[in-house]
């Protein structure tokens, strides 16, 4: 399986994504110990709020996108066994993406766009930091057109077979992709960037607050069908056995196709601009969205246990010990399925309607996504570039010792630092706060539980530089790689597939009817009944 | 799903994965439904002993 | 598909998956009508009242101008508070309520986007310029709870946050100019 003259490529966008990710991870301890008593005299709010916004923007938009695209352009020519259509297009979408984030990251260093990765309107910053962060969502539209082109490509040079399900995991979340930021899309281009340029003095708040939360959910879909690409068509190789079902495996990717969009507004529950009954609508449309999870959870669990029965497990559960855990992947599923344990907790509390009002904008939130995201999704990331560095760079790993060790620290960092801001946002602690006064009973009673996520924090600071150093060594290591199979089988390899399964025709029309029932009268509103626009508010 | 050799010491025959299959998935269905049982009773508990008694709102 | 006759069938597989994704929607669909009871019975909702209100005036007149602001009394005897949420303060920095009575909180924002808290209660709601923002609740425990902003407004965010004092409902009266304040200790 060669991965075609896509090296380069491949590993052109892991490192910019793997440098954001540790510049990030440094900026997330600087944040923890100014929150925290051991840090309270520390620093200032200007400083702290660029952190902010460049932890949240290195994070959530660049390790993320610059990920995806690498990683769906190692698929497509693995999976399908051919070229990839479009390079040029490729690199140039690279270079502009990276023009992106560099012209981002000076606007936000200089202090000119402290307006935190979600940029609420009416705070506005350097309209150069909104256009950076267009170039990188145009630069990955074109990833988007690349891969539904090789899809479509391989598909008619074999027709009637099913699509590999790596592939056609990967163009689900093209497609979704593509829905997903037309929201924030809408509103950077007809909201913020005119203001941030000065050609508007007002923005509707509740309009641009709607249009975002149409992104706000559906992205973290996007940064997550990766990790469970990596669940469905890497580990159950990786551990030895079989996919227990292809068919759920595309189910899956489907169910979160048409139910990770028309949810967003769950993230409005506590919003005076939409009424009860669409809060409702969408309530009961993100409990959809948690149905693909529930699934996962069961076919990959039986796909670890054919995998553990083969190697001699017997028993209720002896066949987890009989798992292969020393290998890097197979741990990684382990951890990630703990930490969305508990992550998916989170999750389930914050979509419950009035439930949300127990913990909206407390700790308990930064603790949900750092959990399930931080935690789950990325160890998956790291699992998958551990897997496939090999084939990128003709190298192995020395050793498997360090990599199970930075997995564990980030495990382990990641639980340390999550669980106390659980038990910290019932009890009221806030969001965004630069520094707390502990000399406040109330605030000072948590003083201790912040020095434990501090903790955390380090921990994973250690193992986001442990990632770091296993794959930079790697490129010096000796050895060269010895070429194994990285997809896996199922039980029952798919001969064919009805066309349902094969493609998104049916599930693009499907999407389109949800948003129009979820989305279509909270945004007729703004323009039936406009909201009185506030003043913009210049944070340059 | 395009494949250079197998990994030798990763063959399956039929045999092998006949006989495992008789078990699985019930070793699956214990372990998630025990995790998903535990997602539950914590949504209740938490409903139960924080949300409510924390007052009416609307 | 001819059925299968080996142990691990397809069409077994894929009952197996039904049985498990019906088990997960049966609960799915007990936590969807523990939520709707609690909607519909308990009256327990997120704010939602969609009160639209013009920011750039808000100090001027109506509602919110400045010697309106701070917790009032019906003559039907309802206790309504209302408070500004500024750049980076809120008026006033202390609400007086009585306990076990049914307290309306409204808000909202000349500025930016704010939110609220209640420390202790389920009092929680954002404060967008453009609308009022409205809560209905029952204070039960006495004492100084914390209503900080919660969502991020500029650089003094961190600094804003303001005090609701339950006071017992016995012990709520207003002072000699018959407005209500926080007693100071």
């Amino acid at each position: 399986m060669s991965v075609r003259n896509t090296e380069k490529l491949c590993l052109a966008h892991f490192w910019v994504a793997f440098a954001a990710f540790v510049i990030a991870a440094i900026l997330g301890v600087y944040q923890m110990w100014v929150r925290s008593p051991l840090g309270a005299k520390v620093g200032s709010p200007s400083l702290y709020f660029l952190s902010v916004t460049a932890h949240g923007t290195a994070m959530a938009y660049v390790l993320t996108t610059f990920f995806i695209m690498g990683f769906g352009y190692f698929v497509a020519v693995s999976a399908l066994d051919r070229p990839l259509p479009g390079r040029v297009w490729a690199w140039l979408a690279y270079w502009l993406a990276l023009v992106g984030v560099i012209t981002a990251t000076v606007t936000v260093l200089a202090g000119r766009a402290s307006v935190l990765f979600t940029f609420y309107p009416p705070l506005t910053g350097s309209p150069f930091y909104y256009i950076g962060l267009v170039l990188v969502v145009v630069g990955s539209w074109v990833w988007c057109g690349i891969m539904i082109a090789a899809m479509t490509a391989w598909k008619r040079e074999n027709p009637g077979v099913p699509v590999p399900l790596a592939m056609f995991a990967t163009v689900a979340n093209a497609v979704l992709w593509l829905w997903t930021t037309v929201g924030v899309a809408v509103e950077l281009l007809f909201q913020v960037i005119p203001s941030a340029f000065g050609w508007t003095q007002t923005v509707d708040v509740g309009f641009s607050r709607t249009l975002f939360s149409w992104t706000l959910h559906a992205i973290v879909y996007f940064w997550l069908i990766p990790a469970y690409i990596a669940f469905y068509t890497m580990v159950p190789r990786a551990a030895g056995g079989r996919l227990y079902s292809d068919t759920m495996g595309r189910l899956t990717f489907i169910l979160f196709l048409l139910y990770s969009l028309p949810v967003g507004m769950h993230h409005l529950f506590m919003d005076p601009e939409h009424g009860n009954g669409l809060k409702f609508i969408q309530m009961l449309l993100t409990v959809f969205v948690s149905v693909p999870t529930l699934l996962t959870i069961f076919t990959i669990t039986a796909s670890l246990e054919i995998a553990g029965r083969l190697r001699g497990g017997r028993g209720w559960f002896g066949w987890i010990a009989a798992l292969p855990w020393e290998r890097p992947m197979v741990l990684a599923v382990g951890l990630a399925f703990v930490m969305l344990g508990f992550g998916g907790f989170g999750g389930l509390i914050n979509m419950s309607y009035g439930m949300n009002a127990m913990i909206h904008n407390t700790s308990w939130v930064t603790a949900h996504f750092h959990l399930i995201f931080g935690g789950s999704v990325v160890i998956m990331y790291f699992a998958i570039a551990y897997q496939i560095w090999p084939q990128l760079t003709g190298r192995e790993h020395a050793s498997l010792r360090p990599l199970r060790l930075q997995l564990w620290l980030w495990f382990i960092g990641m639980m340390v630092m999550t669980l106390p801001w659980h038990y910290l946002g019932l009890q009221g602690q806030w969001r965004r706060v630069a520094n707390f006064d502990y000399t406040n009973p109330i605030i000072a009673s948590w003083g201790p539980w912040v020095v434990v996520s501090l903790i955390g924090g380090i921990i994973l600071l250690a193992s986001a530089l442990l990632f770091a150093r296993n794959l930079i060594v790697l490129h010096r290591s000796a050895a060269v790689a010895s070429i194994r199979p990285l997809f896996a089988l199922a039980v029952h390899p798919p001969e064919r597939v009805p066309a349902a399964l094969n493609g998104f025709g049916l599930w693009n029309a499907l999407v389109l009817i949800l948003m129009i029932g979820a989305y279509a009268y909270p945004i007729a509103q703004f323009f039936i009944t406009p909201s009185p626009s506030a003043m913009v508010h210049r944070m340059d | 799903m395009q494949m250079v050799s197998p990994d030798p010491g990763d063959e399956i025959d039929d045999a092998a994965l006949a006989s495992v299959m008789g078990d699985v998935p019930r070793g699956a269905a214990m372990l998630a439904g025990a995790a998903v049982a535990l997602l539950v009773i914590g949504w209740v508990l938490i409903y139960l002993l924080i949300f409510v008694p924390r007052g009416v709102i609307g | 598909m001819a059925e299968d006759p080996h142990a691990y069938g397809e069409r077994r597989i894929l009952r197996t998956e039904l049985r498990w994704a019906s088990l997960v929607a049966l609960l799915v669909v007990a936590i969807v009508g523990i939520v709707f009871y609690t909607a519909v019975s308990l009256g327990m909702n997120p704010p939602s009242n969609v009160e639209r209100i013009d920011p750039k005036t808000l100090h001027l007149d109506g509602e919110f101008a400045e010697h309106n602001l701070g917790t009032t009394v019906t003559p039907q005897g309802g206790v309504v508070a209302r408070i500004v949420a500024t750049q980076f303060e809120f008026l006033p920095r202390c609400i007086p309520v009585p306990s076990d009575t049914r307290v309306t909180l409204r808000f909202s924002s000349p500025d930016v986007i704010h939110g609220i808290l209640v420390t202790g209660t389920n009092v929680n709601t954002m404060v967008i310029p453009g609308y009022v923002a409205q809560v209905h609740t029952v204070f039960k425990k006495t004492g100084d709870l914390l209503m900080p902003c919660h969502e991020y407004c500029g650089l003094g965010h961190s600094e804003m946050w303001a005090t609701v004092q339950v006071v017992p409902q016995n012990e709520f009266k207003p002072g000699s100019d018959g407005r209500y304040v926080c007693a100071q200790h």
